[in-house]
């Protein structure tokens, strides 16, 4: 074995420069498994630490039990880390509300000591103030805090505590506490009428325990706890008594046990493991793409040193080796590589990831916020074994060949590829010969010599498209997606709480005042927005949209008559009605053509019509289509909204005239309007504010409200200073029930998102494509380099410099071109299928017909890789002197 | 007339210590339709003196002068041209491109020149060298002999001036090799071309018009006509 060694140690240091491309891959792919796997642990780790920060690092939350029992069970063995939290027999009455009826049941406040709670443990987040530190002290949940009078720390407050277990006839008792701050219980699951306070309860009050807790890993925690319950509470793990410990409502004195699902869902410890499952599966799938490019590679690579060495092996077959030892010389081989590569790849990938998630975690997105690279023995672990099954998997059959070569065959062997005997079709090559002559013709022969190579080296390319091509296209997706949002939402609405009026709130409107006129505003509208129905006829219906809806009905197997589709549309309420309540400064914003006009007419009661819809039909496509046959002149009609009374009766609560006068109509959205992609196709009438004051009538039952907002977009490159302004406007007027939409931070965020899945997605590309550059590299060279003397001969025969130089660029050109077309069609299939999945995420951004500039880029950069890939073995052959390479007898 | 006219000619691999002379102040004139014979030990310079004539190779001094045409002015592209237009190769090792037919290897210089080869003397070849139902064939699906047949056709169909044959029979059994000789001769006087011929075998050497033998890199006249010198 020693001896078979140091030859495998010699073929690779004669080979080096095969040895090292060959090396660089399997660093690369060891990368790639290290990485990935490197990533999947930091996220899971991230998900953790964001999680314990929400809401605490517990697995199990187990309370009606004595304090005795919680202690006891903290002592327990198999619980890793514990935390106490006693009870106070006694619960404050919370005040009755004014809308309790008689039979109304109390609400209680319970009281919880916590000071002895260590603080990874606790599920409690202070939002104002400290916890509790002594008697007297009070902590609330700001449901509690409101109920209470809105009290705030520093206020005082008297409460009645009642003794509420043991159930005595103990006498109430009231009690002042110092409000010391306000919490917020992430993880609470307990009945809505019940509140919850946190104190230092006197040890003679301390009547129940609540434990939060770790359990030392084992493959189940579950039963970990249970075996440390029923240690204390005998019985406690019987199925039956596990089942309803776990599942009961909580009630005082009974043990109940809640999981921390949010947390060990990322141990795969309870039922709700779909994040680790769909991450398990992205895991497995990128490791079957890299396991695919890389075996391509590395078996290339063997098989190629093989065919070199096969009258090296017929020789040693002649002395006296045995098929298996020259099985296992080129076994040998592969062991000598992966000793190599593999630490150097571990080492790498574990760099990459350091600097990739150094990267990413300065984004600020909450999803990454946590992220840190976790040095997963576990991972690298895999990412070794991985690689190494993946090098021993690609050299098998090249080593397999080794050992079944015949010794004389081999001896007589050339060193020269062949073409196989079985091949006995001969591909001409007429596209070649039109192109490029006989240099041409010779090419596309040359790269179909061996069809199996052929085919490998053409995949590894494929495998490279598609995955360029999938990446790229869900990148183009995402933006297009953001981008279509963009578009349709303005950089900030300020909404007005709902109101009964058509009058608008006068803070919105004085605020519409002082921003309007700023010079970081773009654009400004004030308005305000109701439903409205409309008793339309089907005729009335655009036979466009009747037509495009049952095309739509048709995919899904519904064929309707036109009249048949614009009823069902009808029926099925697809057309909204929205009345938009402007002013005269929007007519401005709008770009109506002549506003003074349409404002005279709409003072007098008619309305602006608006109408285009954006309508999706079928898998992918669309159209923008008119909503109604009705336009400038038409009467629109509607109906009033009424509301069905208990004694049957109908009660008007939005009174609308039959219709409105239609003024003019506007042809594009009005850019305030958000819906194109998102919403459902809606008709807008826009009618003036003071003519519906007058006009309409609303009762407070209307309970869908008038929503009165102010939309701002702001200068391009303003939209910071314009966020920092509105934040400056509105704080401290919460009061006024003003509430700002930040669709600039929300957008913002989501290009953050997509910039940190574009890291990943380009650089996992990136990295399988060099795998594969290396593949079409190795094959170029190898090709030509076995070829040196057939080259000399055709040299010899009056082959030119040029028409050798044109047939080696061809046959590179043909590996990249045939590879890169094969790999199109195969990542636009992906591409489509996963646009599918994805268009109801993304919504509006649908794939929207072929990326062809995507595919001609993935053409170019495979035609350019494979070129370059040819220079350095054609530099070196055109170097070659003819007479040398001639002599050469393989 | 002299064809190829060889004055002083001399290659020198390597440098200093390491030089190996392969070819000394050779000289040597070959007349148009001449079939020479060159003989010598392994090693000798035969090989070397074949290239040079054929423009494969460039001598280190001296000229080869082929048709009043000097090969150490001619640049690589010229050179090119000369090989696919003036000279026909035979290899001992046949040197077929293995992706070829047989009728395609043969026509294969002229498709490097964008020339359609003339059907009825292609035909005609391929009939006198045995080659006419295994046109199609591989060169993988060939015996060594007609291999070299078609070797030789390939040397042949676009009538160089010179052939140049570098032991063509080397490979190949003794009735091969009287056969392949023959066809050879048999052609190149047909056509009025000048034979070359490197060989070992005395009997192959018998049928030439003048022998040349090279020792040590340098030329003796062994038959017929004085070399030139």
């Amino acid at each position: 074995m020693q001896s078979l060694a140091q030859l495998s140690r010699r073929f690779l240091k004669r080979q080096w420069k095969r040895t090292i491309l060959t090396a660089v891959s399997i660093v690369m792919a060891t990368a790639l498994f290290a990485g990935v796997g490197l990533l999947f642990t930091s996220l899971i780790e991230s998900f953790i630490v964001t999680e314990a920060q929400e809401s605490g690092f517990w697995h199990y939350h187990v309370s009606g039990l004595t304090l005795e029992q919680a202690r006891q069970i903290q002592a327990n063995i198999r619980i890793e880390a514990s935390g106490l939290v006693m009870v106070s027999g006694r619960f404050a009455r919370m005040p009755e509300q004014a809308d309790d009826g008689p039979e109304s049941q109390p609400r209680w406040l319970i009281m919880r000591d916590a000071s002895s709670l260590p603080d990874g443990l606790t599920p409690y987040r202070l939002m104002s103030g400290r916890f509790p530190g002594q008697e007297g002290e009070l902590a609330l949940d700001p449901l509690a805090a409101a109920l209470l009078g809105g009290v705030e720390p520093g206020d005082s407050v008297t409460l009645e505590l009642e003794q509420r277990f043991p159930d005595t006839s103990a006498q109430p008792l009231e009690r002042t506490f110092t409000v010391v701050g306000l919490f917020a219980w992430m993880d609470s699951a307990l009945p809505a009428d019940v509140y919850h306070a946190l104190t230092v309860v006197p040890p003679d009050e301390q009547q129940a325990g609540e434990l939060y807790l770790t359990v030392r890993p084992s493959s189940r925690y579950e039963d970990q706890l249970f075996a440390a319950l029923s240690d204390t509470i005998p019985g406690a793990d019987q199925p039956d008594r596990r089942w309803q410990s776990k599942y009961e409502a909580p009630e005082t004195g009974r043990l109940h046990v809640r999981t921390h699902e949010g947390l060990l869902r990322y141990y795969v410890q309870t039922s709700h493991d779909a994040t680790n499952r769909v991450m398990l599966g992205v895991f497995a799938l990128l490791s079957a793409i890299i396991m695919v490019s890389v075996v391509f590679v590395i078996r290339n690579s063997f098989s190629m040193s093989v065919t070199e060495r096969l009258s090296e092996f017929g020789l040693l077959r002649v002395v006296g080796a045995t098929p298996g030892q020259i099985r296992r010389l080129v076994l040998q081989d592969a062991w000598q590589l992966a000793l190599a590569g593999i630490p150097l790849g571990l080492l790498a990938g574990l760099g990459a990831m350091a600097v990739t998630i150094g990267a990413v975690a300065k984004v600020d997105l909450p999803v990454v916020r946590n992220m840190r690279l976790v040095m997963s023995p576990a991972a690298l672990l895999l990412a070794a074994g991985m690689s190494l099954v993946t090098i021993f998997l690609a050299a098998f059959s090249p080593a397999l060949r080794s050992s079944r070569q015949a010794p004389v065959e081999a001896i007589r062997h050339s060193g020269t590829f062949r073409v196989k005997s079985s091949s006995r079709r001969i591909h001409r090559g007429r596209l070649g010969q039109w192109l490029l002559g006989a240099p041409g013709a010779l090419a596309s022969r040359n790269v179909r010599r061996d069809r199996r190579r052929f085919r490998t080296t053409a995949l590894s390319v494929a495998v490279s498209a598609i995955l360029f091509l999938a990446a790229g296209g869900l990148s183009l997706q995402m933006r297009a997606s953001l981008a279509a949002f963009n578009s349709e939402q303005t950089d900030f609405t300020v909404h007005a709480a709902r109101s009964d009026q058509f009058d608008c709130a006068p803070e919105l409107v004085h605020l519409h005042e002082t921003l309007s006129t700023q010079p970081e505003v773009a654009r400004s509208a004030l308005l305000g927005r109701f439903y409205a129905s409309a008793p339309l006829d089907p005729g009335q219906l655009d036979a466009g949209w009747v037509e495009a809806y049952r095309q739509q009905s048709s995919i899904y197997g519904r064929e309707l008559t036109p009249e048949q589709a614009a009823a069902d549309m009808l029926y099925n309420g697809l057309l909204t009605v929205e009345i938009v309540l402007a002013d005269r400064s929007l007519l401005d914003e709008l770009g109506v053509s002549n506003p003074n006009q349409a404002w005279q007419a709409m003072k007098n009661g008619q309305a602006l019509l608006s109408q285009t819809g954006s309508l999706r039909i079928g898998p992918v496509g669309g159209a923008t289509v008119p909503l109604t046959t009705l336009g400038p002149g038409d009467a629109f009609p509607l109906r009033d909204t009424t509301r069905d009374d208990q004694d049957g009766h109908k009660t008007v609560i939005l009174d609308l005239p039959d219709h409105l006068q239609i003024a003019s109509e506007i042809e594009d959205q009005p850019w305030f309007v958000a819906g194109a992609f998102s919403g459902v196709p809606t008709v807008r009438l826009i009618v003036s504010q003071g003519y519906a004051s007058r006009h309409f009538a609303v009762l407070p039952s209307f309970d869908q409200g008038i929503a009165w907002q102010l939309l701002l977009d702001a200068q391009p490159g303003q939209e910071k200073a314009l966020q920092i302004m509105l934040a400056g406007q509105l704080t401290g007027r919460e009061g006024e029930a003003l509430s700002l939409e930040d669709n600039y931070a929300n957008l913002q965020m989501a290009r953050d998102l997509v910039f940190v899945m574009d890291v990943f997605l380009y650089g996992f590309t990136v990295v399988i494509i060099l795998i594969c550059a290396m593949n079409i590299i190795n094959i170029v060279t190898t090709q030509i380099v076995l070829r040196r003397r057939e080259l000399a001969m055709l040299r010899a025969i009056g082959m030119s410099g040029a028409q050798q130089t044109a047939m080696l660029l061809a046959e590179s050109a043909l590996y990249g071109l045939t590879g890169a077309l094969w790999g199109s069609a195969a990542g636009l299939a992906l591409l489509a299928a996963l646009s599918r999945q994805t268009d109801q995420l993304l919504a509006g951004s649908g794939l929207r017909g072929v990326p062809w500039l995507l595919v001609l880029w993935t053409l170019a950069g495979a035609l350019l890789l494979s070129l370059l890939a040819g220079i350095l073995p054609i530099r070196r052959v055109r170097r070659d002197s003819i007479v040398d390479a001639i002599r050469e007898e393989g | 007339m002299s064809i190829i006219e060889i004055r002083s000619l001399g290659k020198c691999y390597g440098q200093g210590e390491t030089a190996v002379h392969a070819l000394r102040d050779a000289s040597l004139d070959v007349q148009e339709g001449e079939f020479v014979a060159v003989i010598g030990p392994s090693g000798s310079g035969k090989s070397t003196l074949l290239h040079l004539v054929g423009g494969v190779d460039r001598p280190s001094s001296g000229t080869v002068t082929v048709r009043g045409l000097n090969l150490a002015g001619l640049n690589e592209k010229k050179l090119s041209l000369y090989r696919r237009r003036q000279v026909g190769f035979v290899f001992q090792f046949y040197n077929l491109v293995p992706v070829l037919t047989v009728a395609e290897n043969v026509t294969l210089p002229l498709m490097l020149d964008n020339l359609k080869p003339d059907k009825i003397w292609l035909d005609e070849l391929l009939e006198r060298l045995g080659l006419s139902d295994r046109r199609d064939s591989l060169p993988n699906q060939l015996s060594g002999g007609q291999q070299q047949r078609t070797a030789i056709a390939r040397a042949l169909l676009h009538r160089p001036a010179i052939v140049l044959a570098d032991e063509p029979t080397g490979n190949l059994d003794s009735r091969n090799s009287r056969e392949i000789m023959s066809l050879l001769r048999d052609a190149v006087r047909r056509l009025g071309q000048t034979l070359v011929v490197i060989t070992h075998d005395p009997a192959i050497a018998s049928q030439a018009d003048r022998v040349i033998l090279i020792e040590d890199g340098r030329l003796t006249e062994q038959t017929g006509v004085q070399a030139g010198g």
